[in-house]
C-alpha cells in the first residue's frame, strides 16, 4: 500500500490485464489540487496507415483486421465500405445482410468479454474475473457460453474464429447455403435467452450516480440500430455524410500522447460507443432489446458511463435478435461478391465497432493501389472524453490513497472499454503529488 | 476422444504476426503444418489464437493435453526457449509481466483453474523475443530458434 506524500512521487503499475491494449496514465496533484490528468494510449492504426500505402485495394480488409483481435470485423467492414465507396461499388441485399450478421457475432463476443471479464468484477468488488469466478461461477460460465456463440457466427460466416478470412472487397469469398445456417440458428436461440438473463444480472448491479454531459456521436441508418451505415449524427445537431467526416472532425497531436485526439471542429470532445448509439438510436433496437432496456430501467438516453455495462448487455440481446432475423430472411445469393474494377478514387467508410464509430478513408490510384489511408478508431475519438471523465473523478477523490485512486481511475477508463491494440496488456499509471 | 469429435491434444500458437517476434507462435504452427504434423490424425489439432484468455480456455477445454507456444519475456537471450509444465509447477513471473500475451496465458490458466477447465496436461513453451514492435517478420535470433522449438513441440506431443 502506498500513501500520500508531500514530496514528488511517482507510482507505476505492473501489468494491468483488464484494459485491452497498452496505455499509460499520469495524474498530477499540486498542493492538494488536481492539476492535470493525461492519458496516453498507444495506437497501432498509425502504423497501419503507413503499412497499407502501395498495397492493392483488396489487401486492407485482411491487414487491418489484424489491428485488433477483439474487433477484426469492424476493421474489415469499415475498410471494405470505404474501398467500395472509392471504387463506386455498392454491396447490398443478402451480401450486406451477411456482413450485418458477421458484425452481430463480433458485438456479441466483444461486449460479452467486456461485461463479464473486464467490467463486472469492478461492480462486484473483485480485482479480476478470476477472483469473481470463484464466487460467481454460474455468471462467468454463462458469459463464456454467450461469447462462444458469438464466436460461432464468426466461424460460420467469417471462416475462422479470429481474424476472419472470408471477407473481401465486394462481399465474401464464399457464402453459406441457407441450410448451413440452421445449426447456427439453434445456437443463437439459446444465446438470445442467455443474453436476456445477462441483462437482468447487470441491471441489478449498483451504479454510482454520475451523469456526464457528453456529446454523443454515432453512425446512423434510416431504420437500423447502427452497425453499418453511411451517415454520422450527434445529439447536438451534427448530421453529415461519411464522406465529409474529416471536414467535421479534427485530429490533434497532443504532446503527451502518441495517439491523436479527435475533436469535433468548433465543438470539442465527444463520445462514441454504446452510450452514444443507445442515446441516439434506442428506438431502433430490436423489440426484445427494447423490452430488456425498459426492464433494466434504462431511459431513452444514458449519460452514466458506469451504466454502459447495461447498454452493452442490451446491445447483445439486439445482436442476437438481429442475427436470428437475418438468418430467417436469408436466401443464398447467386454470387458471393459484386464484380469490381480497379479505378482511381477516394472513399470513406464508417461502421460501428463494438466500442464505437470506426472511420476509414482510402485514396486509390489508377493501378488499384492504396495511395493514402486514414484510420480513426473509436478509442482515439474517446480519448479526450475519457481524460475529462478521469479529471472529473480524480478531482472529487483526492483524499483516496494512491492504490485506491489508481484502482478507481482504472474503473473510470474501463467504463469506455478502450480496446487499443489487443496485442498487449498494460496500463502504466503515474501519480505525481507535489 | 474421437467419438466426441474433439482431438485429445491441441497445439495452440499464440500471438500477433503483425508484432514481429510476437508472431513466433503462428510461425511455429505454420512449420508444424508444413511438416504435416498431426495430419490425418483425429487426435491432434493445431490452433492459432491471439492470446485472449477466454479463447485459450475454449481451445483447451475438454482436451486431455494442450501445448501453448508464445513469445514470453523472461529477460534472457533472445531466442531462448522455456518450458513450463503447468500441472507440476506454477507459472513463473515471466508469464505475467513484460510480454504481450503471456498475461493472457497466466490469466487463462488462473481462470481455467477456477472453472475446473484445465486439461490434464498443459505445457507452455515460451520464446524470448528480441523485437515486439509493429511489423511483419521474426528477428534473426527468434527465426534461428524456430526449428529447435518445433522439434521440442513435436517431442512433447509424442511423449
Amino acid at each position: 500500500m502506498t500513501h500520500r506524500a508531500t514530496g514528488n512521487r511517482a507510482l507505476s503499475t505492473g501489468a494491468l490485464a483488464r484494459v485491452e491494449g497498452e496505455g499509460a496514465m499520469r495524474i498530477e496533484i499540486t498542493d492538494g489540487r488536481l492539476v492535470d490528468v493525461k492519458l496516453n494510449i498507444y495506437e497501432p492504426p498509425r502504423f497501419f496507415e503507413g503499412f497499407l500505402r502501395g498495397r492493392g485495394y483488396g489487401e486492407p480488409a485482411d491487414i487491418t483486421a489484424r489491428i485488433c483481435g477483439i474487433c477484426p470485423v469492424a476493421y474489415q467492414m469499415s475498410a471494405c465500405t470505404a474501398i467500395e465507396d472509392a471504387l463506386g461499388v455498392t454491396v447490398d441485399g443478402q451480401l450486406r445482410a451477411l456482413r450485418h450478421l458477421l458484425y452481430c457475432g463480433e458485438w456479441i463476443e466483444s461486449h460479452t468479454l467486456h461485461i463479464h471479464f473486464l467490467h463486472a468484477p469492478d461492480f462486484l468488488g473483485y480485482d479480476s474475473a478470476v477472483e469473481m469466478a470463484a464466487a460467481h461461477r454460474g455468471v462467468v460460465e454463462r458469459g463464456l457460453e454467450v461469447k462462444k456463440i458469438g464466436n460461432e457466427i464468426l466461424e460460420t460466416i467469417g471462416g475462422r474464429a479470429i481474424h476472419p478470412v472470408n471477407v473481401k472487397v465486394g462481399g465474401f469469398y464464399r457464402v453459406p447455403a441457407r441450410r448451413e445456417l440452421q445449426p447456427l440458428r439453434d445456437r443463437l436461440e439459446r444465446g438470445h435467452a442467455l443474453a436476456l438473463e445477462v441483462v437482468d444480472f447487470v441491471a441489478g448491479l449498483d451504479f454510482p450516480d454520475q451523469e456526464m454531459g457528453y456529446e454523443f456521436v454515432a453512425v446512423a441508418h434510416p431504420n437500423e440500430y447502427p452497425m453499418l451505415g453511411n451517415r454520422v449524427v450527434s445529439d447536438r445537431g451534427l448530421d453529415i455524410d461519411a464522406s465529409t467526416f474529416l471536414e467535421h472532425v479534427q485530429e490533434d497531436h497532443v504532446e503527451h500522447s502518441t495517439a491523436l485526439h479527435a475533436r469535433l471542429i468548433e465543438r470539442g470532445e465527444y463520445l462514441v460507443g454504446p452510450l452514444a448509439r443507445y442515446s441516439l438510436h434506442a428506438a431502433k433496437l430490436a423489440p426484445t432489446a427494447v423490452a430488456a432496456a425498459n426492464g433494466a430501467g434504462l431511459g431513452t438516453t444514458c449519460h452514466n458511463p458506469f451504466r454502459s455495462i447495461v447498454v452493452r448487455a442490451v446491445e447483445v440481446v439486439h445482436a442476437f435478435e438481429t442475427a436470428l432475423a437475418i438468418i430467417d430472411g436469408y436466401e443464398q445469393p447467386d454470387r458471393p461478391d459484386v464484380p469490381i474494377e480497379a479505378r482511381r478514387g477516394i472513399g470513406h467508410g464508417v461502421t460501428e465497432a463494438p466500442r464505437g464509430l470506426l472511420y476509414h478513408r482510402y485514396e486509390i490510384d489508377d493501378d488499384g493501389l492504396i495511395a493514402d489511408a486514414v484510420i480513426i478508431p473509436p478509442t482515439s475519438q474517446n480519448q479526450a472524453t475519457i481524460e475529462h471523465d478521469l479529471f472529473h473523478f480524480v478531482e472529487r477523490h483526492l483524499e483516496l490513497e494512491d492504490d485506491e485512486l489508481r484502482r478507481q481511475a482504472e474503473v473510470t477508463i474501463r467504463n469506455h472499454d478502450p480496446c487499443i491494440s489487443c496485442a498487449t496488456h498494460f496500463l502504466d499509471l503515474t501519480v505525481v503529488r507535489s | 476422444m474421437k467419438s466426441t469429435g474433439v482431438a485429445s491434444l491441441v497445439v495452440i500458437g499464440v500471438g500477433n504476426p503483425m508484432r514481429r517476434d510476437d508472431g513466433v507462435g503462428a510461425a511455429a504452427i505454420a512449420l508444424l503444418e508444413q511438416a504435416e504434423f498431426g495430419r490425418n490424425s483425429d487426435a491432434v489439432e493445431l490452433v492459432l489464437l491471439d492470446g485472449e484468455p477466454t479463447r485459450l480456455i475454449e481451445a483447451w477445454r475438454g482436451r486431455r493435453r494442450a501445448i501453448v507456444i508464445d513469445a514470453t519475456r523472461a529477460g534472457v537471450d533472445a531466442g531462448a526457449i522455456h518450458r513450463v509444465d503447468v500441472a507440476v509447477e506454477p507459472l513463473p513471473d515471466w508469464t505475467t509481466t513484460g510480454s504481450s500475451h503471456s498475461a493472457g496465458i497466466a490469466e487463462a490458466v488462473a481462470l481455467a483453474k477456477a472453472l475446473d477447465s484445465l486439461p490434464d496436461e498443459l505445457v507452455v513453451f515460451g520464446i524470448e523475443p528480441a523485437d515486439l514492435s509493429m511489423g511483419e517478420g521474426l528477428s534473426p535470433a527468434v527465426e534461428a530458434a524456430l526449428p529447435a522449438l518445433v522439434e521440442l513441440v513435436i517431442d512433447e506431443a509424442r511423449a
